[in-house]
């Protein structure tokens, strides 16, 4: 009877077992926990601006990377940065291969670095989008001008739809946003920035079409609590860009694996899940319209009242 | 295991000792399964909490913001002895150790990923609880969560129970030795009491200390005492008359041949004519002397002698009556009086009537000695209905018998009177010839209230030949 409690005591003292470690003998230079691979450092590094949350990101855009790394036989880093500003730093330091970025920021690239613009996704049949000026569904705005004195979120300081749109409509108005809007703030997504209207704790907000469209299908309670009071003109879609040290043969290959994405079935099912129909060769002149309101709005911001007279 | 005590003391105290061991092993057990789980949800807790809220900077590669979640989570618990942060490629981001990455603990990290392991390192236990973040997605947060201070807190803990268990043994020690003592030592002092009791000591008596079984067995063992004590001094006294009666009978008969034979001689020189006066008076004087000798040994033979004549059924009251009668002449003098007290019926006893009128004349006698001029000695008989004996009881006023002397009245020669007033036989004889009739003699005496003698007398049983009759009718 004795030895036999002993003998359950000990058995649940010491049932699990254990792993010898000396915390004392410590490796100064290994960085990875695995075996190291041969490859390392040879990865290509492919940036996504996060119109979305890197967390949406990673669950949405990044599948047509991991498409193109395969057809191109490549392994490949994701790079995601909280800001567009800092993407394309990075970029400009050369950190980067590809990246896939809003139109704002492609301007914003290309107006100080060898940029090239490489593919953009063809939606609906255009390769243009628009901003929405949204609002939540009980607001009884019927347009900007309804949301003086509101509060109003951006999505970048760099966003076309996000920022430079609603702020042209607002300097429309001879106003600054300053003092136009009661409040306003950066979300640095499209998606917060629609999750704020939903929820009410912004009076209103300007966001991506194609982001707002994509949502809106998967998600069809959205429309009902979101309306949408105002579209812009279009924009040139956001671009997928390499870097011009890229060599020619890696570029060629890149882009001959987005533009036959849609004829292969694995492709055709990625793009399908991103409401993309395929991706194609567009010219720089799509984003002059980009370029004329960064231009406007950047002036009216450096001569105010100079557009109103 | 000789005494009940030892017997009592190794069941009880094993049953006790296993009962307690058993409650040590369960709540040990219980103990740090509990804590261990409790280790293991907070574990659990703090890395699902670094995971989830480094996610978006494990995403955007923000190393500095992911160096702040984890310095902020690490200060929360004090039982965290690192966070260590692999990126979905495992690559260490961000760790906690001071100067490099232990060698050892890499690979480990690595092959448990999703499970948690315990490590036993210089430090101690310490239990590594991974959390993938985003999914896997963007890595894996480790955190190396201390086991020292549950484990500390399991011997503790421990400690306390063997201080119950050993607690409750002492506590169960001390309650069972006053037990088994609150029962053994009433036994022990039967032991004693009767060791002592069988070597002689009548006197012994036991302390009767409370109602339960003890104080019963005390009260027992008193009561069988009191009843032994008498019938010891009851066998003493019947052995010691006995012998005496015996001795004095035998000297007795031997001084009455001689003395018959001076008495003739005495009345032979008596019959001289020719003695001178003086000479008569010294051989009155001898006669006289003779006289009381005869009579004292005439005392002794009648309780041997005469012992089987003339036997036969009579009436006790009748015998007692005619005591009186002779009684009488010296209550008078006294100016006492004697009330006697008899039955209509006759209470019919067998043996010597004159012996048991010598009887009732000594205790008369006896009385009016004892008894102050002008007061009452009554006499009565009783024979009442279902009783075997017949009673006879002398009841005078007189100071009582002290306890003393009322230990050796029945014996012969034993007197407190004067010499020359009494010879000390009179109870004697009465002893002697009640007991010859298998009859007995009790005594209630006391300063205040007197002395009563109480003789009792078995009853002459009437034969009646019914007997042959139902046999007759039986044979018929
Ligand atoms: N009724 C009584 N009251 C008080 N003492 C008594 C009584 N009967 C007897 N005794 C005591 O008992 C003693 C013994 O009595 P017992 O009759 O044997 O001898 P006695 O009376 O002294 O002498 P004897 O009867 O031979 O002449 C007495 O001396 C007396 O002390
Ligand atoms: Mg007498």
């Amino acid at each position: 009877m004795v030895v036999f409690a002993a003998a359950i005591a000990s058995g649940c003292v010491q049932s699990e077992k254990t792993y010898q470690v000396s915390f004392n003998k410590k490796n100064l230079r290994k960085r990875i926990l695995g075996p190291d691979r041969a490859d390392q450092g040879k990865n290509l590094q492919f940036a996504i601006s996060t119109m979305i949350s890197p967390e949406e990101t990673v669950l949405y855009y990044k599948k047509i990377f991991d498409y193109v790394a395969i057809k191109i036989d490549r392994g490949y880093d994701l790079v995601q940065k909280n800001t567009y500003s800092q993407t394309n730093d990075l970029f400009r330091e050369g950190a980067l291969d590809m990246a896939f970025i809003s139109s704002g920021p492609y301007v914003d690239l290309m107006s100080t670095s060898g940029a090239e613009l490489l593919a953009v996704p063809v939606v609906d049949g255009k390769v243009t989008y628009h901003s929405y000026i949204i609002v939540p569904e009980g607001s009884s705005a019927r347009s900007i001008a309804d949301l003086e004195g509101g509060s109003f979120a951006f999505v970048d300081p760099l966003s076309t739809t996000g920022r430079y749109y609603p702020i042209s409509q607002v300097q429309a108005l001879g106003r600054s946003p300053g003092e136009f809007f009661g409040r306003y703030l950066y979300s640095y997504s499209n998606t917060a920035s629609i999750g704020l209207v939903r929820d009410g704790d912004v009076d209103g907000a300007a966001v991506n079409s194609l982001i707002f469209d994509f949502l809106a299908m998967n998600d069809p309670g959205l429309k009902s609590e979101v309306r949408i009071i105002g579209v812009s003109q279009p924009f040139g879609n956001p671009p997928i860009v390499v870097h011009a040290s890229m060599p020619e043969e890696l570029k060629e290959r890149l882009r001959e694996a987005l533009f036959s994405m849609h004829k292969d079935p694995e492709g055709r099912r990625v793009l399908r899940n991103l409401n993309m129909q395929r991706f194609t060769g567009v010219d720089d002149s799509l984003y002059d319209s980009v370029r004329m309101l960064f231009e406007s709005v950047d002036s009216y911001e450096s001569n105010p009242g100079a557009g109103a007279e | 295991m000789r005494s009940i005590y030892a017997k009592l003391m190794f069941f009880s105290l094993g049953g006790t000792f296993l009962l307690a061991l058993c409650f040590t092993v369960v709540v040990h057990y219980r103990h740090k399964q509990n804590l261990s789980d409790e280790l293991q949800r907070r574990g659990g807790i703090l890395s699902t909490g670094i995971a989830m809220s480094s996610q978006k900077a494990m995403l955007t590669s923000d190393t500095s913001r992911i160096k702040f979640i984890v310095d902020l989570y690490s200060r929360v618990d004090p039982d965290i002895v690192y966070v260590v942060i692999v990126n979905a490629r495992g690559e260490i981001v961000y760790h906690t150790f001071d100067g490099g990455f232990p060698a050892d603990l890499a690979p480990l990290l690595h092959e448990h990923s999703r499970k948690s392991i315990l490590l036993e390192t210089e430090d101690g236990f310490v239990r590594n609880i991974p959390t993938p973040i985003f999914g896997g997605r963007a890595g894996v947060s480790h955190l190396g969560l201390s086991e020292q201070r549950i484990r500390a807190q399991v011997l503790r803990n421990q400690a306390v129970t063997i201080y119950i268990v050993l607690f409750i043994t002492f506590a169960g020690v001390a309650v069972l030795t006053l037990l088994s003592r609150s029962v053994t030592s009433p036994i022990n002092e039967v032991i004693t009491a009767a060791g002592k009791f069988g070597a002689g000591d009548y006197s012994m008596r036991l302390p009767v200390r409370s109602n339960d079984e003890t104080g019963q067995l005390a009260r027992a063992f008193n009561a069988m005492a009191d009843e032994l004590q008498l019938h010891h001094r009851e066998i003493v006294q019947t052995e010691k008359l006995a012998a005496i009666g015996r001795l004095s009978s035998a000297v007795a008969h031997e001084i009455n041949n001689p003395l018959m034979g001076v008495q003739n001689a005495c009345r032979i020189i008596k019959s001289d004519s020719g003695l001178n006066p003086k000479s008569l008076e010294y051989l009155e004087l001898i006669e006289e002397s003779l006289g009381k000798m005869e009579r004292i040994v005439r005392g002794l033979l009648l309780t041997s002698r005469e012992r089987d004549s003339g036997k036969r059924d009579f009436a006790m009251e009748q015998a007692a009556a005619k005591a009186v009668a002779l009684a009488r002449h010296a209550a008078d003098r006294k100016r006492i009086a004697i009330r006697e007290n008899m039955p209509e019926s006759g209470c019919v006893v067998h043996g010597a009537p004159e012996r048991f009128e010598q009887v009732v004349l000594n205790l008369l006698l006896n009385a009016v000695d004892a008894a102050p001029a002008g007061s009452v000695i009554n006499v009565s008989a009783s024979c009442g209905h279902g009783t075997e004996f017949a009673i006879l009881h002398v009841e005078d006023q007189g100071p009582g018998i002290p306890a003393p002397v009322l230990e050796h009245i029945f014996e012969p020669f034993y007197t407190t009177k004067e010499p020359g007033v009494g010879t000390g036989l009179g109870l004697y004889v009465c002893y002697e010839i009640v007991s010859e009739m298998q009859g007995r003699i009790e005594v209630a005496t006391g300063p205040e209230q007197g002395t009563a003698f109480h003789v009792y007398i078995p009853l002459a049983r009437e034969r009646t030949p019914s007997a042959d009759d139902g046999h007759g009718h039986i044979a018929g």
